[in-house]
């Protein structure tokens, strides 16, 4: 079974033969190394209560030269991830797949797998390419602990593929890639309510509602707050992120395994 | 159930169970920042634009006002907190139903508000008599009847009521030495209504207690001395 995961993974991976991926992967190196001394860019941390917040505690920050790979990173995702499976099914590609003796399910992880080491890739490429700019630059290589909290960020990549993927099962390419970053976009907006329920008085009833909405979403928030990288925190946020990861995949699969690929 | 279907089910809990429960301690972590006073609803509403910024604000302390009626311990706390929520509501509708879940509580001197809104009132179901307003500043201690006087004066007064009736409700006050110099107010109020009744019997009667009430001590020195003892 394993191999037969690894093999569609293999697959899915080797798409990054094709110019676009090859490009976007040149481009990923060369912003990295650019953006590795920008700290002084970030935003203004005096005004955002948003990035107080992120900044508040103790522990290791996420650099604004790893926030701006995690984005590109995660964009990469949407484009990957929200167009294999859909594009497999148009050109009926999934059908000679997805004969035995693979199934659905193999398929569906292979793509997931294939997708994220796709996008771990990448973001190992702009991070070592962010250390070596910071390195050229400064004639020092980042701290261990900084450095270990920049690569905790990956953990946002797998929940976030998971949920494009599963999109991807329900739409066609164009329309999952939109309502993933439509989602996506909800997702952060959606990811403030347990602090603004927190400020807001108790007798604010719609408090319970905000919460429903909240829990329909992943908090993109935790990725990026400020935390000591050997805790319950960090710990937490990788059960996080594969609970998550688990949950998008079961029904990406339910949907995969009971729709008519031949429609 | 066949094997495989038990399978998916128990993944699937089993990750939702996982789920709650890393996003409870990372929110808990991520809300343990938020006890530094510069993230606070009053932060973020002086970060609004003004226009927004009263509405918003007004939401706030009523809701603040609301928690503080569910939190309060006693019947003293609670009527407080009431007259506080009701006070600062703006619908009629609701101040009315506030007051009225007022006078179900046992009285304080706090309930004063209530016991005036409905003084006189025209529905028979709701009024609160002068005879029964008396009652209740006779259950309230001393320091705290001028308050309630004054208040009552101030609603009949909005009432537009009867001289008579005005006198009814200020009569009591003619019979019992003047505790405060504040009461000279009062006095001054009654000696104007027998005034312009061509009541002399109480013209007079208003004047002797207007001189002792300028002998006796304001309400405040009372209150000073009640909070040095308290310390």
């Amino acid at each position: 079974m394993t191999e037969r995961i690894f093999a569609i993974a293999e697959l899915t991976f080797r798409k990054l033969k094709e110019p676009a991926f090859f490009l976007l992967f040149i481009f990923a190196a060369i912003a990295a190394y650019s953006m590795s001394e920008m700290e002084a860019l970030s935003f203004q941390k005096e005004n955002l209560i948003m990035a107080e917040l992120l900044s508040s505690g103790t522990g290791s920050a996420p650099l604004t030269s790893f926030l701006f790979i995690t984005c590109m990173t995660l964009l990469l995702g949407i484009f990957a991830g929200a167009t294999d499976i859909p594009r497999d099914i148009e050109s009926k590609m999934i059908l000679v797949l997805v004969g035995k003796p693979i199934r659905r399910t193999e398929y569906l992880i292979g793509k997931y797998l294939g997708v994220c080491l796709m996008c771990v890739s990448f973001f190992i490429i702009a991070a070592i390419s962010a250390n070596v700019g910071h390195l050229i630059k400064t004639g020092q290589l980042y701290p261990f602990t900084m450095m270990f909290r920049q690569f905790l960020l990956v953990f946002s990549i797998f929940p976030f593929v998971a949920m494009t993927v599963m999109f991807s099962c329900f739409f066609a390419d164009i329309t999952a890639m939109i309502i993933a970053s439509v989602y996506v976009i909800f997702s952060v907006f959606l990811s403030t309510i347990p602090l603004l329920v927190e400020m807001l008085p108790k007798s604010i009833t719609i408090t319970t509602y905000l919460y429903f909405i909240y829990y329909v979403c992943p908090n993109y928030l935790f990725y990026f707050l400020t935390y000591k990288i050997i805790g319950l925190v960090s710990v937490s946020l990788i059960i996080y992120s594969f609970s998550i990861t688990v949950i998008f995949l079961m029904i990406a699969a339910m949907r995969l395994n009971s729709r008519d690929l031949l429609a | 159930m066949s094997y495989s279907r038990r399978a998916v089910s128990i993944t699937f809990v089993t990750a939702l169970f996982l789920y709650f429960y890393s996003e409870s301690v990372l929110r808990q972590s991520a809300l343990s920042r938020l006890k530094s006073p510069k993230f606070s609803a009053e932060t973020i509403l002086s970060k609004l634009p003004v226009s927004i910024r009263n509405s918003a604000r007004k939401s706030l302390e009523l809701a603040k006002l609301k928690d503080a009626v569910k939190d309060a311990s006693n019947d003293a706390e609670k009527v407080r907190a009431i007259v506080n929520l009701a006070l600062a509501i703006d619908n009629n509708r609701e101040k009315e139903k506030l007051f009225k879940e007022i006078l179900r509580l046992p009285p304080v001197p706090e309930s004063y508000p209530a016991f005036s809104y409905f003084l006189l009132d025209s529905r028979p179901e709701f009024t609160v008599s002068i005879k029964d307003y008396q009652k209740y500043i006779n259950r309230c201690p001393k320091v705290s009847r001028f308050e309630i006087w004054n208040n009552g004066i101030s609603a009949l007064e909005s009432k537009n009521v009867l001289p008579q009736q005005m006198k009814e409700y200020l009569a009591p006050l003619l019979n019992e030495p003047p505790p405060y110099r504040d009461y000279t107010m009062l006095y001054e109020k009654i000696s104007d209504i027998a005034l312009r009744s061509n009541d002399s019997a109480m013209l007079e009667k208003s004047g002797l207690m207007l001189e002792k009430a300028s002998t006796r001590p304001p309400i405040f020195e009372e209150f000073n001395k009640k909070m040095e003892k308290a310390k």
